[in-house]
């Protein structure tokens, strides 16, 4: 069997909403089908003898796990995802701190900064259509920005806007905040949607734990990536059964079936808390959620950090 | 000491008045599978959370020949593996390799050796492939064997089980059931699932209203239809079947 | 409400997350203080609970709809310290898992959605709750929300991406009937908790006098840092011109720290800027250390 399925990479080659991609030999395939937010995924490992095939070792060959579509790539391996959580938390956000800061006047480093993202998602493998379409959250934001500058009635001011790199005029700064806005947003949220792709989020919190943030927000990080699902499941059920009993009224009416869902999905999760609480305990726990700390800085970290930072300083500071 | 669960005289109520232990004897010995059958309401819930010091009653107690006082918590919730109903309380950690090494970490072992006391678990419900997936990544099924995995990964003296067959389908059923079968510790299984215990436990223990009112060989007690009548419960029909066959 | 990266500038950023971390390391300290074993656990189900729902949406006006923040419900609920560090905690997953706010913006939106809209539902529901739990309950989330989006339409026009005398309304405006709806959410959320398991509202211990302190103390660091350039920066049309160099009267704590400033020329503007968000992230990090350190000293004493 391969070795590499068997641990952390088991879904190398993963081709989320592909059908039985090929995948290292004949012996092992995957396929994923969507369910909403979820993706299934297959993975089917066939004992390489032909035939007298037991039955309990396809069962066994037979994994099927669930992946949500927001971390879809997040275990996917590559270059990128062999990186500690820390290098790749500071480098992306050192990008997104690039970005903000660069003047928007500069458009031709705006045009770095994209090719700069692309080839990162390219190396990680993550197709850019994934990023493209995450970064849509920021559209209604955009939009409020674009509504309100774009028409808001055109104030004459005293002097002309030079933009140094086109030396034409414009008499209307709501456009150029307009721009500013959009892209640097837009290349922002790409980044970051490039950060949870490629870094899954367990790994995130315990590199933040190592970067000496402090404990008691880490756990609730922890807590709330583990539990957030399992809630959100329990208030689906809840819609699911408000609906299924024909819900209408008026909109006060409305608001208090959601406040008692919402009163009861908090004893629930109340109760819960008491739950998991005593199965800490059962297991020893005396107040702080241990983990091994696994760092793995290693020579590629420092090799990947040293070029990510020369490029990126090279083009923020060209030309100052 | 041959008893890894001695109970005599064993009473719990509650704060609100609710008596819900009344007197319970039982002893278990090394390497017994011992199902705890009983309606809802019966007290088996409450009987479990003594096993790791959530609750402690009136009467005396050993587990692990260790009475359950403040100074010897750590050592019970080490020679106790309890395992949950729901495995979304019991592994509340953010991968299962955090939450299979939990409790060895708290053991104070070793990394080397939490990291092999890990392994050896997850291999032993044959989950070693999903050591760096998340919870929400798993079926109900396979969370089931991996709360199992987290105390396991504990070398725990005895295993104490609340319904560990609610919710799986028949395949997850079956090979939780033939994993449990495997496994050499001494176990206390609450359940309802009367064709389970007849199958994985040699010895079932009936408690209802706080206090047990049955306790033999699973082959004798499942058979007795009035005593199972008595108490809320059906026989199996694994007992039916066998019985036809005979 | 969650504002992405790009539409706050430099000294609003820098001051925004500057704030929050102020408030945030104090509400750590606090928490850390009491913490019980239990919290934990409790504190993270309860932010997963939270996150879940929001997912409730609910229809506002004209076709559009709107979804529970719950910042106020968590006030009530947990006090005015746990309630800020788990609304932190869902405001950065939501940034950092599904890119929902900004990297840069997250000391904004910790602010607005964290810290002020907490502490405002805590402190309103605080004054309320003798006279009528449920109108408090309800005043409290219409409140924080509409405060928590004048804090971002503040933040926005301090920026100058948009200017106040159009933010300000619609943001206000809009979030006037998105608080409705929180409100009575809120309301009847804790009447609902009262009825079934009244041990976990009624139990709440007196008012914290310290959240009204650090509220006021939020206020006046935004309004001591940002109102000078502020005044001198009323729109986005006059951003522009200050960003291209044109106009030389930007002026206030950023122009006072930074030498660079002084020098002539596009450029240098730009790197004072960086310089400025570095001076900046320092002094979040001192300040953070330096609460925290004095929190704990305190604790410590007596």
């Amino acid at each position: 069997m391969c070795q590499k399925c068997t641990l952390e990479s088991d879904i190398t080659g993963a081709t989320p909403g592909g059908n039985h991609a090929p995948h290292h030999g004949d012996g092992i395939h995957l396929h994923d089908h969507k369910h909403g937010d979820v993706v299934h995924r297959h993975v089917h490992y066939h004992p390489s003898a032909p035939d007298g095939r037991d039955p309990g070792d396809i069962e066994k060959g037979h994994q099927h796990t669930h992946t949500y579509s927001f971390e879809v790539y997040a275990y996917a391996d590559s270059l990128i995802h062999r990186l500690d959580a820390r290098t790749k938390t500071i480098a992306f956000i050192a990008l997104i701190l690039a970005v903000v800061l660069t003047p928007i006047t500069e458009v031709w480093k705006f045009g770095l900064y994209a090719l700069g993202i692309a080839s990162l998602y390219i190396i990680s493998g993550v197709p850019p259509l994934f990023g493209l379409k995450r970064s849509l959250v920021v559209v209604p934001f955009v939009a409020f920005a674009g509504v309100l500058l774009i028409f808001m009635p055109d104030k004459p001011h005293p002097a002309a806007y030079n933009f140094g790199f086109t030396h034409t005029t414009i008499a209307h700064g709501g456009i150029y905040m307009f721009f500013n806005a959009l892209v640097k947003s837009w290349l922002s949220v790409l980044t970051a949607a490039l950060l949870y792709s490629t870094t899954p989020f367990p790994k995130f919190i315990k590199g933040l734990e190592l970067l000496r943030m402090p404990k008691v927000i880490t756990m609730l990080f922890s807590f709330l990536y583990r539990f957030m699902w399992v809630l959100t499941d329990e208030i689906k059920r809840m819609i699911r059964a408000r609906d299924a009993r024909a819900f209408g009224g008026g909109r006060v009416w409305h608001l208090q079936v959601i406040g008692q869902m919402v009163g009861s999905l908090f004893i629930r999760s109340f109760e819960r808390a008491e739950r998991v609480y005593a199965a800490m305990l059962a297991r020893g726990y005396g107040g702080t959620l241990n983990t091994l700390d696994t760092p793995s800085v290693t020579l590629r970290d420092g090799l990947f950090s040293a070029l990510f930072f020369a490029i990126l300083l090279t083009i923020l500071f060209w030309g100052i | 000491m041959n008893e890894v669960i001695k109970a005599r005289a064993l009473t719990y109520t509650y704060p609100d008045g609710t008596a819900a232990l009344q007197g319970i004897d039982l002893e278990i010995r090394r390497g017994e599978r011992v199902a705890l059958l009983g309606p809802n309401g019966a007290g088996k819930s409450t009987f479990l959370m003594h096993f790791n010091g959530t609750l402690r009653g009136e009467g005396e107690l050993r587990i692990a020949g260790l009475e359950p006082i403040k100074a010897n918590i750590q050592a019970i919730r080490s020679a106790v593996g309890l395992v949950f109903q729901d495995p979304d309380d019991q592994l509340f950690l953010t991968t299962v390799f955090d939450d299979v090494a939990f409790g060895p970490i708290n053991q104070g072992l070793h990394q080397d050796e939490v990291i092999g006391r890990v392994k050896g678990a997850l291999e032993v419900v044959d989950m070693l492939w999903a050591i760096h997936k998340s919870a929400h990544h798993l079926s109900f099924g396979q969370k089931k064997r991996i709360a199992l995995a987290t105390v396991l990964s504990m070398n725990p003296k005895v295993l104490i089980l609340d319904e560990p067959t609610s919710n799986l389908d028949p395949r997850a059923r079956r090979r939780l059931e033939s994993l449990l079968m495997s496994l050499e510790h001494t176990m206390l299984v609450a359940t309802h699932n009367l064709d389970f215990a007849w199958r994985v436990c040699d010895r079932s223990v009936i408690l209802s209203n706080g206090r047990i009112v049955a306790d033999g060989p699973t082959r004798e007690i499942l058979v007795n239809e009035g005593l199972l009548e008595e108490n809320g419960l059906e026989m199996p029909l694994s007992a039916m079947l066998e019985g036809i066959k005979a | 409400m969650h504002i992405p990266d790009g539409f706050l500038d430099t000294k609003t950023w820098v001051t925004a997350a500057t704030a929050s971390g102020g408030a945030v390391a104090y509400a750590v300290a606090k928490v850390n203080k009491g913490l019980e074993e239990k919290d934990p656990p409790l504190m993270g189900v309860l932010a997963a609970f939270i996150f879940a729902a929001q997912m409730l949406n609910f229809p506002v006006a004209g076709g559009t709809s709107g979804h529970f923040i719950g910042g106020a419900l968590a006030a009530i609920l947990l006090g005015p310290w746990k309630a800020i560090l788990v609304m932190l905690s869902v405001i950065s997953v939501q940034a950092l898992l599904f890119g929902d706010g900004g990297i840069t913006a997250l000391g904004a939106n910790i602010l607005n959605l964290a810290i002020i809209a907490p502490l405002s539902a805590y402190w309103v529901y605080g004054a309320l709750r003798r006279f009528s739990v449920p109108a408090g309950a309800f005043v409290a989330g219409l409140i924080s929300t509409v405060i928590a989006a004048s804090a971002a339409a503040v933040e926005l026009s301090v920026s100058g991406t948009v200017p106040l005398v159009l933010s300000m309304p619609i943001m206000a405006g809009w979030h006037l009937l998105i608080g409705i709806g929180e409100g009575i959410i809120t309301a009847v959320t804790i009447g609902y908790i009262a009825r079934v398991r009244s041990d976990l509202v009624t139990n709440t211990t007196g008012f914290d006098w310290r959240s009204l302190m650090v509220l006021a103390g939020v206020a006046s660091f935004l309004a001591l840092f940002l109102s000078p350039l502020a005044s001198s920066l009323p729109d986005g049309l006059q951003r522009v011109a200050y960003e291209l160099g044109f106009a030389k009267r930007g002026t206030g704590l950023f122009t006072a720290l930074i030498p660079n400033y002084a020098i002539p020329g596009v450029k240098s503007e730009w790197l004072a800027g960086g310089l400025a968000g570095l001076v900046g992230i320092s002094a979040t990090i001192l300040i953070g250390y330096g609460v925290a350190t004095a929190a704990r000293r305190r604790s410590a004493g007596g």
